[in-house]
């Protein structure tokens, strides 16, 4: 590559190859994508906090190990974006919100620390919805992300800015997370590749917990390969995470990936073809079954009985967590803190000053769930109603290797058409909420183009077989060739 | 089911937010409407059902009760303390 300035447009893997060949340097790789950063985060606010001088330090150490032959495997001095929920140590750590604003993490998160024992160089930290609390990242104190496909609309969230930078050439590769869509739904917005591990699959030591029932860390890349490099790299047991499974990830193999694509069944569930699904976001995903078809797949119609009401039950299940996960923040060992003229109204003045309306009202509404007298018509009834949404997606699997589904009901909004009304921008999450109330895996990548913008299909699997997703999305990347702009 | 300018008075309180008059109107409505959205669960048939309290069945996880060093000083992690007195969190008084 003789233009230094076009290697933002690597892919992780692409990148390797050059790394290994001695044809460019890390310190190259991450000069380009800090350059397209100083160049396009004024408009896009991808990065809350990018880190130059560290980025390039690592990356030179990454050069040296490279020229010494001694190259600590893919990701070795590959540029990445973090999402800024998850700690860096020596590096602030906001989770979007006001309360951490000057937050400055003392600790790596076990993904952090895995991605930085792999080599990987770490930019900086992304943008998200405060908390992780939203589906455009219009919620973060730290102003909106905006699509780069369209700068008048969001990128959606709440891993929003890890999208748009992904996206937008800022990095080769980030992470996200996803408590109700975080990863899947901003990587459809945004045309990128994103994937919700197995509830257990990677660890959420040093993630700043939301829900922790239905939270995971997952990448977001440019194609589907890149996202199994990142996936096979952070899963697995951590004895800091006890929720975290002993799980060792295995790929599967195969040459021709089109033809991996023959006598696979593909479930079609036919609830989430209603949800308010619009036509321009159901023909993109009908071709993509199609194609799917054309391939030799075995296309299963399976129905899914209970998904519609999965939202409401993850709006009682998320905001009881939220609400007892966010009790920490109370001024006191870090973070915001109002002097008050006692304890309670230090309490009350910080927590008021320090967070947004979008976390105050999850926080209250879960405590309300949660409370005496109201506890089992909401909480419990929401439990047992999520051992019914689960044993659909157990049922299914008798049946079929994956499931197909849209990812949102229709194309990235505009900034600012849905900030007033709560319950329209919940909707949003309906066809990736289901998900997590099962704790099953699913893999988001683009399907096609509409009016200019991207469209993504769903890829739900079996738990810890991320592999066998992998598999048939790269089968199906392969077939469908290159979607947009580039 | 309505929540009241009331009951968001109270619910606030019990989580320790101060809020104005005007967020008391915002979410004694906002807060309404999502309930009424998540009440549809009513009409679910849960009988014989047992409530999900992990979703990958894992129950639970026991370690060896035995301290191990992380690489990190008390020192540190403290640093994002607003007060300290020593090696303490200053708070205010608790007892009046």
């Amino acid at each position: 590559m003789s233009e230094r300035e076009g290697l933002y447009k690597l892919t992780i893997l692409q990148a390797g190859e050059l790394l290994d060949r001695h044809e460019v340097a890390s310190v190259d790789l991450a000069n380009a994508c800090l350059n397209r950063i100083e160049k396009k985060n004024k408009e896009i606010n991808a990065f809350i906090t990018v880190d130059k001088e560290a980025a390039l330090e690592s990356a030179a150490a990454a050069d040296k190990r490279i020229k010494s032959g001694k190259r600590l495997g893919v990701l070795d001095g590959v540029p990445l974006g973090i999402k800024d929920v998850l700690s860096q140590k020596g590096v602030r750590t906001t989770a979007g919100s006001r309360i951490l604003e000057n937050y400055i993490s003392p600790f790596d998160a076990t993904v952090v620390s895995v991605l930085k024992k792999a080599g990987a160089v770490i930019l900086g930290k992304t943008n998200m919805d405060e908390f992780a609390m939203g589906s455009s990242t219009e919620s973060s104190y730290f102003g909106p992300t905006k699509n780069p496909w369209d700068l008048e609309r969001v990128p959606g969230g709440s891993s929003g800015g890890s999208a748009a930078a992904v996206a937008a050439d800022m990095c080769l590769g980030a992470l996200g997370s996803d408590t109700g869509g975080s990863i899947r739904q901003p990587a459809a917005y945004c045309g990128i590749v994103g994937l919700k591990p197995t509830y257990g699959a990677v660890s959420r030591y040093g993630l700043l917990a939301m829900a922790s029932s239905l939270d995971q860390v997952g990448p977001m890349t440019k194609d589907v390969a890149d996202a199994e490099i990142i996936f096979s790299i952070i899963s697995g047991k951590d004895s800091m995470d006890s929720t975290s499974s002993n799980y060792e990830y295995k790929k599967l193999d195969g040459d021709n990936l089109v033809e991996n694509l023959k006598g696979k069944k593909i479930g079609i569930p036919k609830e989430f073809f209603g949800l308010g699904l619009k036509d321009n976001v159901r023909k993109a995903v009908e071709n993509a079954i199609n194609d799917f078809k054309k391939a030799g797949a075995e296309i299963i119609d399976i129905s899914l009985p209970h998904t519609s009401y999965a939202l409401a039950t993850y709006y009682i299940i998320m905001p009881a967590e939220v609400s007892s996960n966010l009790a920490r923040f109370d001024g006191i060992r870090y973070g915001l803190s109002e002097e008050g003229r006692n304890l309670i109204d230090g309490y009350l003045e910080t927590r008021a000053k320090g967070f947004g309306n979008e976390v105050k009202r999850r926080i209250m509404l879960g405590t309300y769930v949660l409370s005496a007298g109201y506890y089992d018509a909401y909480y419990k009834k929401a439990q047992k109603v999520r051992t019914l949404v689960k044993a659909d997606y157990d049922r299914a699997w008798e049946k079929v290797d994956v499931l197909l589904t849209p990812v949102t009901p229709s194309l990235p909004f505009k900034i600012g058409e849905k900030t007033s009304d709560p319950l329209t921008m919940y909707l949003e999450d309906v066809m990736t909420v289901p998900i997590n109330i099962a704790g099953v895996p699913a893999l988001v990548m683009p399907c096609g183009m509409s009016n200019g913008l991207p469209v993504g299909l769903q890829l739900i699997g079996k738990s810890f077989e991320e592999n066998k997703i992998f598999q048939i999305a790269k089968g199906y990347e392969m077939l469908r060739g290159k979607i947009g702009g580039e | 089911m309505e929540l009241s300018r009331e009951d968001i008075e109270h619910i606030a309180y019990l989580v320790r937010i101060e809020i104005t008059d005007k967020e008391k109107n915002n979410f004694s409505g906002q807060l309404s409407e999502i309930l009424n959205y998540v009440s549809q669960l009513e009409s679910v048939d849960t009988n014989n059902v047992l409530e999900t309290a992990s979703v990958s069945g894992s129950s639970n996880v026991f370690r060896e009760d035995k301290v191990i060093l992380q690489d990190i000083t008390p020192k540190e992690l403290m640093s994002n303390a607003p007060e300290l007195f020593d090696d303490y969190f200053k708070v205010k008084t608790v007892l009046e």
